[in-house]
């Protein structure tokens, strides 16, 4: 077995819909057991890179996804599947089933692939849900649960399985900081108790850095920083500096590239 | 970058001249072969997966219990008018012939051969359709089918299959509930309230009705039906774009392209079997 639960070298990307290019030739290793941090921008390509990891759109030529141990590019649909049963992903927008309630959401996949009684499949759900504080809302629609909550949910669905390798997209965003302390404790332990290796893309500097071995920064397609939490801090880079204390000064955009604002506007000196 | 010189911002402009016209011309064509083709392509999708969803009949019994539910009560209601109003027609013309003693028969025949099953596939499309065109585009463009995908589950067997199943299930059920409502209503308007004869009715009715041939030619109609009306609202739906107006957009294609083929395959079944 070898130590690396995700590698990905020069990943070029762009959605079959829009032919503009989102990755540009990106590397990440992750090694087994870590938690790694995967920040940047919003619109720097990161959810993408997780959609990549999970299969949800073939890798272009020339780029290689290897998450554990398997080549995606190079799987069928059945090895895909095979591999998926070995991740949990939480989705950035939480994509929770609205027809089913919130336990049964959390019961998906133990149903679909465990031939375990009823009852086990009842009480396991209900340990999820306990373990992200809402056993009480097992009864409850998606649609009746605040964001924060339903990202909860979302979370509780993710880990039903106990998978190998976790994706969490924005499992803090919309959280109190009481819940966030304790989702961010949960993830911790549930890396440790399980053993698994947990990717997580997140806003959250001070929280993330409490918890993760390693951190990526992307910035529009590229990662142009990474690793441990304190040689980020220690970083003279002045971009990761910016991005750290989210100063507004700096070498980082915060417009998409674009026109000229003065001729957009068709001022008189415009260029 | 010199979109941004248009003063409407992100608007594009209708271009003239020779070329675009015949380009304007030749885009439709192509992207109706082009819908013609997916669409085949999504209806072997499906059919490849309905021995799979079979294997676990609860998911099409929830779905049948969900569309059946939709459509029965404007089901029997419209059953109820539709039997009221061609008692009373059949009546009038027939008795202008002396003929009334038919009029149980006569509405029977053309209930069973065209009116019930046309009548139960468009109020079906109405309600259950348009249905389950909007629910499969949320669904998808809230990621749920996504989700499901990285779960290791596939939704064209798990949530597309069993709906598909459950529609072409759903609307002969329905039909037969239709039919039985109308001749209701037709009693109820000929023998209870103009007066005639309940003997003759239900006599007449059943010595001029066939079983193989008038009540069968209208199963098979709402079997085609509900099938070609199933698979064109899962398409919609799973092909909408992932916008609250494509989701709207899609909901109105179902009605119109079901609709409309319902007509066509209507006339094309009863010539065929006519012949
Ligand atoms: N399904 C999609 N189709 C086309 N473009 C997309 C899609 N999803 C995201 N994008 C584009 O890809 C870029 C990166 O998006 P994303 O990976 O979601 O960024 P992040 O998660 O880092 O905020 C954005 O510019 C976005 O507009
Ligand atoms: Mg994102």
């Amino acid at each position: 077995m070898s130590d690396t639960a995700v590698e990905i070298k020069n990943l070029r990307f762009s959605y079959p819909s829009r032919n503009v290019q989102i990755l540009h030739g990106i590397d990440i290793h992750v090694p087994r057991g870590a938690i790694v941090a995967l920040m940047g921008g919003s619109g720097s390509g990161k959810t993408t890179t997780v959609r990549l990891i999970t299969g949800q759109y073939p890798i272009p030529a020339g780029s290689s996804v290897v998450v554990d141990g398997e080549p995606i590019e190079r799987l069928d649909l059945a090895g895909l599947y095979r591999l998926r049963l070995r991740l949990g992903m939480l989705f950035q927008n939480p994509a929770l089933f609205t027809d089913l309630p919130v336990g049964e959401n959390v019961a998906f996949p133990l149903r679909e692939h465990s031939q375990l009684p009823d009852a086990t499949i009842r009480d396991l759900a209900l340990m999820k849900l306990h373990a992200v504080g809402l056993r009480a809302a097992a009864a409850r629609y998606p649609s009746e649960l605040s964001g924060g909550q339903q990202r909860r949910v979302a979370l509780a669905r993710a880990i039903a399985f106990d998978p190998k390798i976790l994706l969490y997209d924005e499992p803090f965003a919309g959280l109190d900081p009481v819940s966030l302390t304790i989702i961010a404790k949960l993830i911790k332990e549930l890396n440790e108790h399980l053993g698994s290796t947990s990717i997580i893309i997140t806003h959250d500097v001070e929280q993330t850095f409490e918890i993760v071995d390693l951190v990526y920064l992307m910035w529009q397609g590229k990662v142009i920083a990474s690793g441990t939490p304190a040689e980020m801090r220690a970083s003279a880079d002045p971009i990761v500096s910016q991005f750290i204390h989210g100063s507004a000064d700096g070498p980082l955009p915060f417009h998409l590239p674009g026109s000229d604002y003065r001729r957009d506007l068709r001022l008189a000196d415009a260029p | 970058m010199n979109e941004g010189r248009d003063s409407s911002l992100g608007r594009s402009r209708r271009r003239k001249g020779v070329i675009p016209a015949i380009r304007r011309l030749g885009w439709p064509l192509v992207e109706k072969t082009y819908f013609l083709g997916t669409f085949a392509r999504f209806c072997w999708m499906i059919a490849a997966r309905v021995p799979g969803c079979l294997k676990r009949p609860r998911l099409v019994w929830v779905q049948v219990y969900h569309l059946g539910t939709l459509s029965l009560p404007i089901i029997i209601v419209a059953g109820l008018f539709i039997g009221l109003v061609i008692g009373l027609q059949f009546h009038t013309i027939l008795d202008r012939y002396g003929q009334t003693q038919v009029v149980g028969a006569a509405v029977a025949i053309a209930l069973f051969r065209e009116l019930g099953p046309v009548f139960a596939g468009l109020l079906f499309i109405g309600c259950s359709c348009t249905a389950v065109t909007a629910s499969i585009g949320l669904k998808r463009s809230s990621e749920q089918f996504a989700a499901m995908e990285v779960m290791a589950v596939d939704p064209l067997e798990r949530e597309i299959a069993p709906r598909f199943v459950a529609g072409a299930l759903c609307l002969p059920l329905l039909t037969v509930i239709l039919l039985a409502v109308a001749i209701t209503g037709t009693y109820a308007i000929v023998v209870l309230q103009i007066g005639m004869d309940e003997g003759f009715f239900w006599g007449n009715m059943q010595r001029f009705t066939k079983f193989f041939g008038d009540f069968t030619e209208g199963l098979l109609k709402s079997v085609v039906f509900g099938v070609m009306s199933s698979a064109i609202a899962l398409y919609h739906g799973y092909s909408a774009r992932p916008t609250a107006e494509g989701v709207a957009r899609a909901t109105t294609n179902t009605v119109v392209y079901a609709s409309l083929t319902l007509l066509g395959l209507d006339f094309v079944i009863t010539s065929l079997l006519a012949s």
